[in-house]
């Protein structure tokens, strides 16, 4: 079958309208009556001579024909060579016709004249209706034989063939494709109307191919649906009006503890308790009259328990609108349901801490508006919540509100929470908190708002405080103790550290806390097993006047090691008392009372020496006197006794008898000597100003230095190079001779001391020089040694008393002092001293020639 | 010149007696101011040396006792105790320091001299 299929190009425009022929395809049979096409063809050829034909375009096939010329037929579209050129001439004589949309008449590619007339339906060329097979004028015979020779044709038959064709006039023939072009016009009008009928066949068969596929789909829906809801985890039912189940799922009659096939038939109240099948009913009811679709939530009392549900119940309506049942899809809201009952449950409980709790709870949001107060933390701020709830803080508690910005902004960094204490002014009170700020965390994690709990701790702070209080005072009267408190814990770490504990070891009481006590006060790290005994025996140790290195020095010192007896307390408090001044004063007491008893003694005993010594010294001058010349006498009774005194003499000069008695005269004399020099220095002589030549005062104590048993024992006196620089003009001054020669003593002691055992610098003999000179109304005595001078740190305390380099035992400290007091506060006088360590010491006292006239000096 | 020495330490009483007599003085020597005052109520003495530490009476009372039994004569001291001191009633009978002598006495000569002075006064 032939199908014509309309052409693109031309009818792109339709396309875009309806596209009539694209999807409308259509065979030309289906136009019209092809058997009666070709009988009215066949007599147009008959009575005009002209063949005619329908040819398809752009197909070219030829269709219906009629009268067609045999030259045409047996030759020309039977031989290939020249049917190609035929079809050529065809297909240009159609778009030709085509081209100008009317009929036209040109000659073939073999030189017969055809017409041509196209056929349109709706605007598409779909066929071209032929005539012709004719000549205007007579045929060239040279032409067509060659014809015949070219193609292969037997020339006489076809030259025959050719004289057959007539030969008509153009006029005739133009007229008569008027019919043609009728025709033609008849074929397009028909054409028409089978494309709409065509068009309009085909657009119900795709209505109904559609509809069968969505009825299909429906099905398949339905049934997928139908297996879903049997199969859904949750209860679905569908009930009809009267209450009787329709369809019930797999998980509704689970809950039932039954099958669905159980349900046939039934209703709500077979298969449900009275009340809560009466519930239903009234409410399918409800929403059978009102024709309302909404979730409802209940609890149900089933055989397997209870269960709270959420359920869609919806109307089912026929298609006049009818309700004919309902439909009820339900979730098992059971676990949620408990989760929010214990959710209430928590929160109540919460509530009830909260409301009833005995501190303060508030809830601030982030911009510092109160969200949430407790009635207590309203009742502190003389209230109630609701006076205050979504104020800011700084309307009702001002003093606070910077403080919470503050930490508010703190807490939104740092994300956790934090404790402060403050205290806050209440109306009507102070009072202190202890305050959690805590953040509280959306869903999402995200801070919401801040939680504040308190604590009123204002009893506990007054207590803080007043223990605070006590701890300074405790503190205070431990730092002002004068002497060292130092207290341990039981495994010898220090706790307790006082200011005097910090001076006499330089360590600070934060250096020393929590450190071994031998580390931070090496002077009592042997007294740890002292601390240990006393602990366990639970009494104080003393120890008395031992010797302890404290701040650089050597001290005496009583370390009292007291137990701390408390229950659960390990450990001690050492005390250590510096007694040296105390000792000293005492020794000093000792000694001087010992100097008092000595002197007395010594007194006594110079008197008792003295009396035998003045009968020795006195006989002895008599003695010498009389065994030689001089006295009368002695002639007289020598010449008595048969001698002459000149012999006498002579004898005793001869004998050396006059020289012993000499020798035991100057003997005598030295003993006399000492033992009134020990006399003038023990002697009680306050106020005994006299004239003194400072000379002989010095002299006299380097003698009586010289002769000191302990001085001479101990630092070798002796070698000592005594160097004298007196200048002659120095005068005689007032002074109490003891107490200067006292001042001389101690100095000259001093530097022996300091000169003892190769002090000396490098290696020169120890010397002492000592200068005496006028100095305005005074004398200058200056008495300097070339031994090892002092540090700055001993020159600056030695004339401090009771400051010694010596050691406990050997000094008392008090030679310079006594001197400086002797010498500025008796006799008005001055002394300073000169000192550079390797340089030796040079002391330099001025006294007054005068004596001052506020001494009393005795009256002569 | 009659001089009365009075100490109980026989070495110095006996040679300062020696001594003095070398000087061409009557010397009388007592070990005590008991015999001291027999040796006043038998005769007058220009000078008295006494010491003052004496077992008996001491030589400060016998002094004062003396002044008053016999106003001419006049009075030493030679003492061995160092912490001496005149007393106002010793002043008051014209004793000075100077008059005060401490034993042991280097040089006797001084002594001598002061006799000689003490005597020469009234």
């Amino acid at each position: 079958m032939a199908i014509i299929e309309g052409d693109k190009s031309a009818s792109s425009e339709l396309e875009s309208r309806d596209a009539p022929l694209a999807d409308a395809m259509i065979c030309i049979a289906e136009i019209l009556d092809l058997e009666y096409l070709r009988k009215l063809l066949e007599s147009f050829s008959h009575s005009t001579g002209y063949a005619t034909a329908l040819v398809i375009y752009p197909e070219q096939e030829l269709v219906v024909d009629a009268g067609l010329r045999e030259v045409c037929d047996k030759y020309h579209r039977a031989f290939p060579q020249s049917k190609k050129l035929c079809a050529l001439s065809r297909k240009q004589v159609a778009e030709l016709s085509l081209k100008s949309r009317e009929p036209c008449v040109i000659g073939c590619q073999l030189g017969l004249m055809q017409g041509a007339i196209p056929v349109v339906v709706e605007d598409a060329h779909v066929a071209t209706l032929l005539t012709g097979q004719v000549f205007f004028e007579k045929p060239s015979l040279e032409r067509y034989a060659a014809h015949a020779e070219r193609f292969g044709y037997d020339r006489d038959a076809y030259l025959a063939s050719l004289n057959a064709v007539p030969v008509v006039a153009e006029t005739s023939f133009r007229r008569a494709m008027t019919f043609l072009y009728d025709i033609a016009d008849m074929i397009g009008k028909l054409g028409w109307n089978a494309v709409q009928a065509k068009r309009a066949a085909r657009t119900l068969e795709k209505e109904m191919a559609e509809r069968r596929r969505a009825e299909e789909k429906i099905r398949e829906s339905e049934s997928k649906l139908r297996l879903f809801l049997e199969g859904a985890g949750f209860p679905v039912v569908y009930l009809d009006n009267k209450g009787k189940f329709e369809f019930v799922n797999r998980s509704a009659a689970a809950y039932v503890g039954t099958a669905p096939d159980q349900f046939t038939g039934k209703s709500l109240f077979d298969l449900l308790p009275q009340e809560q099948a009466q519930k239903y009913w009234e409410l399918m009811q409800d929403r059978m009259t009102r024709h309302r679709g909404e979730y409802i939530e209940d609890e149900v009392w089933l055989p397997g328990g209870t269960y709270w549900f959420r359920s869609s119940v919806q109307t089912i309506n026929d298609a006049q609108g009818k309700v004919v049942g309902v439909q009820a899809i339900c979730m098992d809201i059971t676990d949620r349901k408990m989760a929010e009952q214990k959710l209430r449950e928590s929160e109540e409980r919460y509530r009830l801490i909260v409301d009833h709790a005995i501190t303060p709870i508030e809830y601030f949001s982030l911009d510092g508006r109160l969200q949430f107060i407790n009635s207590v933390g309203a009742k502190n701020l003389g209230g109630k919540p609701e006076d205050f709830i979504g104020k800011f803080a700084h309307e009702f508690i001002p003093q606070a509100a910077e403080g919470l910005t503050e930490r508010t902004k703190i807490l939104i960094e740092s994300r956790t929470g934090a404790w402060y204490e403050d205290e806050v002014d209440l109306p009507g009170e102070k009072k202190w908190f202890l305050t959690n700020y805590q953040p509280m965390r959306g869903p999402n994690g995200e801070l919401s708002a801040i939680q504040l709990i308190s604590i009123d701790i204002t009893d506990r702070k007054k207590a803080e405080l007043e223990l605070e209080r006590l701890r300074n005072l405790l503190a205070n009267v431990i730092d002002s103790m004068p002497s060292i408190l130092v207290g341990v814990d039981g495994s010898g770490r220090v706790n307790q550290w006082n200011r005097q504990a910090q001076i006499a070891t330089g360590v600070s009481a934060d250096q020393a806390r929590g450190r071994m006590l031998g580390e931070v006060f090496p002077a009592l790290a042997d007294r740890m097993g002292k601390v240990r005994s006393a602990v366990t025996s639970r009494t104080a140790e003393k120890e008395e006047k031992a010797v302890i290195q404290l701040g650089g020095e050597y001290r005496l010192a009583d370390v009292t090691v007291y137990p701390l007896i408390s229950n659960g307390v390990d450990g001690a408090v050492i005390l250590v008392e510096d007694v040296t001044e105390r000792v000293r004063v005492e020794e000093m007491m000792i000694q001087s009372e010992k100097m008092l008893s000595l002197g007395g003694m010594a007194a006594g005993m110079a008197h008792e020496i003295f009396n035998p010594l003045s009968g020795v010294l006195q006989s002895l001058e008599v003695v010498l006197k009389r065994v030689k010349e001089g006295l009368p006498q002695n002639r007289q009774i020598a010449e008595e006794s048969g001698t002459k005194i000149e012999a006498v003499e002579s004898y005793m000069e001869k004998r050396g008898v006059l020289s012993l008695i000499d020798s035991a005269l100057e003997s005598s004399r030295r003993a006399v000597k000492i033992v009134d020099n020990t006399l003038s220095f023990s002697r009680k002589s306050e106020g005994q100003f006299e004239l003194h030549d400072l000379r002989v005062l010095l002299d006299n104590t380097v003698e009586l230095a010289a002769s000191d048993y302990e001085l001479d024992k101990n630092y070798d006196f002796q070698r000592i190079e005594i160097v004298r620089e007196y200048r002659a003009d120095t005068p005689e001054i007032w002074c109490d001779g003891a107490k200067i020669q006292q001042v001389f003593f101690n100095l000259l002691k001093n530097s022996a001391q300091a000169m003892a055992d190769g002090h000396v610098s490098r290696g020169e003999t120890p010397r002492v020089t000592l200068r005496l000179m006028p100095d305005g109304d005074m004398v200058r005595v200056e008495i300097e040694d070339n031994g090892p001078g002092m540090k700055d740190a001993v020159r600056k305390r030695a004339f401090e008393p009771f400051f010694t380099t010596k050691g406990p035992g050997i000094g008392t400290g008090l030679g310079l002092p006594i001197s400086y007091f002797i010498v500025t506060d008796n006799h008005r006088g001055t002394m300073a001293m000169e000192s550079t360590p390797g340089a030796g010491t040079k002391f330099i006292i001025r006294l007054p020639i005068k004596a001052d006239m506020r001494i009393r000096t005795p009256a002569p | 010149m009659k001089v009365l020495i009075i100490d109980d330490d026989p070495g110095i009483r006996v040679s300062l007696r020696e001594y003095l007599r070398d000087f061409d003085m009557e010397v009388s020597s007592a070990k005590n101011a008991e015999e001291a005052f027999q040796l006043l109520a038998e005769q007058k003495y220009d000078v008295a040396i006494v010491d003052l530490r004496m077992r008996g009476e001491s030589g400060r009372e016998f002094i004062l006792k003396a002044h008053r039994l016999s106003p001419a004569t006049r009075f030493l001291i030679y003492t061995g105790s160092a912490d001496h001191r005149l007393s106002d009633e010793l002043r008051s009978i014209g004793i000075r320091p100077e008059h005060v002598f401490l034993k042991p006495q280097m040089d006797l000569e001084l002594l001598v001299n002061a006799i000689r002075t003490a005597a020469a006064s009234h």
